[in-house]
């Protein structure tokens, strides 16, 4: 993300733009869904710690003093870090309170979270052992670079990248698809739907 | 074999936005009219939204610039004391709360979802619909640009929808019936009356009946389907949700995840 454009994005938070809010919801929610469950929060904490985080940023942009020293999204992840800090460091005063909501809440299971957070961690893993180049390329795809800049940048043509990039890809899913763990879940839902 | 390549490279392509139009949309046939591969487009789609958003993050985290991002993060903070907490921020206008609703909607979709995944075995259609209906969130449809007697008329009945009184509704779009510019709308709120009254052959009905041109093509195919949940016609809903592939936003990610828990009830 250019500079520029996170100045513009500033400014239509200063107007109150409902398109700079879509625009941040739509760029870096998911990203920070990602690191509240990785930092052991649910979805639900991740759905508050954004907000939270967003309602943290207009009131910092609102000051007279504000000045864009790093990139945007680098700004909205350091408040909803600190957000979700904070979030922990109360959790920390109704502990007790929380046992005891989860205790009398029988239903409540985390298998499924724990089965996400395996996968998440098998597509990791899979593409960390992808191909240097395959990893370049597909990493282009999903920063949402045009193929012909990428193609540019690894000196390929846009035709091979596009090729090279459906291989990794098989690749990618044929390496997550053979991992025994991803087996093992796959194994598992397939014998409760069977039930 | 060579089959099977292209339709992995083309699998690719779509994955990655690497298709003109035309293209997307034969594959988008082919994706409602085969399971298998609507299955496949579903994982894949998970790798990669998994991928893209670990990468950001992952960036975010090595940035160079954290630090001066932390400095800044500490002034919001220090700026918000209880007190300065209690002051009203001067917030985004309504679409931005929707904005922000609408992201804890589907967060809570998630979380809904992921209680529904607990006990597959003891799942039946109805807890499914009831998991996944919610009536329109219609509040922002009843302001127009125009204001004149017949938009006031839609801002009626859209406001009696919103309260939940649906009869009136129906009775308040029932007049508006002849004005040719309003039939989709028209349909379209009576037809979410019925669903809201829990009369779903109804609803699904006027629903199948709207032209497939107008502004709420997404949530007509969202809530027909969500009708022909209710009414165990399960292909169709599994071929009207495929068609949502088509859509970005809130009614993509629940239909993929519709989808999914659909499979336990076709073969």
């Amino acid at each position: 993300m250019e500079k520029s454009s996170d100045q513009h994005i500033i400014d239509s938070i200063r107007k109150r733009d409902d398109v700079a809010f879509k625009y941040l919801q739509v760029t870096f929610q998911d990203s920070i869904r990602l690191m509240v469950t990785e930092m052991g929060g649910s979805q639900e904490d991740a759905k508050d710690v954004f907000s939270e985080g967003l309602i943290a940023l207009i009131r910092l942009v609102d000051r007279e003093d504000f000045e864009l020293t790093c990139k945007l999204g680098t700004l909205v992840y350091a408040l909803c870090k600190k957000t979700w800090k904070q979030h922990l460091e109360k959790q920390v005063a109704v502990n007790n309170y929380h046992v005891r909501k989860l205790e009398s809440s029988p239903e409540w299971d985390f298998t499924e979270e724990v089965d996400l957070q395996l996968y998440q961690e098998i597509f990791w893993e899979s593409f960390k052992q992808l191909e240097k180049v395959c990893q370049e390329i597909l990493e282009g795809y999903l920063k949402e670079i045009s193929p012909k800049e990428i193609a540019e940048k690894l000196g390929y043509s846009y035709g091979y990248i596009r090729k090279r990039k459906s291989m990794c890809h098989g690749f990618l899913m044929k390496m997550i698809q053979d991992h025994p763990t991803f087996r093992k879940i796959k194994q598992s839902e397939l014998a409760l739907d069977l039930e | 074999m060579e089959r099977k390549q292209d339709r992995n490279r083309r699998l690719a392509d779509y994955i990655y936005n690497d298709m003109n139009p035309e293209e997307v949309v034969e594959m988008e046939r082919e994706i409602s009219h085969d399971p298998e591969l609507s299955v496949s487009i579903e994982l894949n789609m998970q790798v990669k939204d998994y991928l893209q958003a670990k990468i950001q993050l992952e960036e975010m985290k090595a940035d160079p610039q954290l630090e001066n991002a932390e400095k800044l993060a500490e002034m919001a903070f220090e700026n918000a004391s209880p007190k300065e907490m209690d002051k009203p921020v001067r917030r985004p206008g309504r679409k931005l709360i929707r904005n922000i609703a609408f992201a804890s909607a589907v967060a809570a979709g998630i979380t809904i979802i992921i209680a529904i995944a607990l006990f597959p075995s003891n799942l039946d259609q109805d807890q499914l619909f009831a998991s996944y209906y919610t009536p329109f969130e219609a509040s922002d449809y009843s302001q127009r640009g125009v204001s004149n007697e017949i938009y006031r008329d839609v801002a009626v009945g859209i406001n009696y929808y919103v309260a939940g009184n649906y009869n009136q509704t129906i009775d308040q779009f029932s007049q508006l019936a002849s004005e040719p510019t309003l039939e989709s709308e028209v349909q379209f709120f009576t037809a979410l009356s019925y669903l809201g009254l829990g009369e779903y052959r109804s609803a699904q009905g006027i629903l199948q009946s709207i032209d497939g041109a107008n502004r709420y093509q997404a949530e007509t195919l969202w809530y027909l389907s969500l009708c022909c949940l209710k009414t165990g016609e399960f292909e169709e809903a599994n071929m009207l949700l495929g068609q949502l592939e088509a859509y970005d936003g809130k009614y993509k990610k629940d239909a993929q995840a519709l989808r999914k828990k659909l499979r336990r009830f076709t073969p």
